[in-house]
């Protein structure tokens, strides 16, 4: 899934190792969330939308979810 | 600093995890190390106080690792949450509940192949195979029944 992880932390200017802290997780699973390789849980989902006070649709991309139907 | 001390609490949750596991592994070892030193006071058998020997061997070669790893954790915070983070990371449940599905259907088939095999060498060795895959099917459907229930 299509994320802004990316975009945001360099706006925010976070590091990968300061995010992966902040929510918990290791930093190869932001790494994997942002190469698209594996789509976040729920929890996680809201975790990152909170850590940028943005909802979760403004974080990940659900246009492909929306055409799958 | 609500924050803070709801991290803090979980960290001591996580800390009380290791002294269970540890005590669980050290309880292990202790019955290991106690039917060894029974069979090589009761048992004639070289085969089964050499079988023993290596099972106290790898156990505790096992057990030294965990309680190095653990004692470590417990005594820096910093190698404790990052021990911590490792183990409660959704990714890395993910691929250890992936490898767990594969492996075991890997072993499945392996032992299907196997039993096909054994069927034209010898049947006895046949029958067990087949006795195995019987329990995995049952062991999986059970499994498949309790989550079912559960989720």
């Amino acid at each position: 899934m299509k994320t802004k992880i990316k975009e945001l932390r360099k706006l925010n200017k976070i590091s990968q190792d300061e995010l992966a802290n902040a929510l918990n997780v290791t930093r190869q699973t932001i790494i994997s969330i942002e190469n698209e390789k594996y789509t976040a849980s729920l929890v996680l989902a809201y975790k990152l939308a909170n850590y940028f006070n943005l909802t979760i649709e403004d974080v990940f991309d659900f246009s492909e979810v929306e055409k799958d139907g | 600093m609500c924050l803070i001390l709801a991290r803090w609490k979980k960290m001591d949750k996580f800390k009380q995890k290791l002294f269970k596991r540890l005590a669980v592994l050290g309880g292990i070892f202790a019955s290991i190390l106690f039917v060894y030193v029974i069979t090589l006071i009761y048992a004639d058998s070289n085969y089964l106080s050499g079988f023993m020997s290596g099972l106290l061997w790898s156990t505790g070669a096992v057990f030294l690792v965990y309680l190095l790893r653990y004692y470590r954790a417990i005594k820096n915070p910093d190698t404790l949450r990052k021990l911590q983070i490792l183990e409660e990371d959704e990714r890395n449940l993910l691929i250890a509940q992936k490898v767990q599905s594969h492996s075991f259907q890997l072993f499945v088939l392996i032992i299907a192949i196997l039993a096909i095999v054994f069927a034209f060498i010898d049947r006895g060795k046949m029958f067990v195979l087949v006795s195995l895959l019987w329990i995995a099917c049952i062991v999986k459907i059970g499994l498949y029944c309790y989550y079912k229930r559960k989720l």
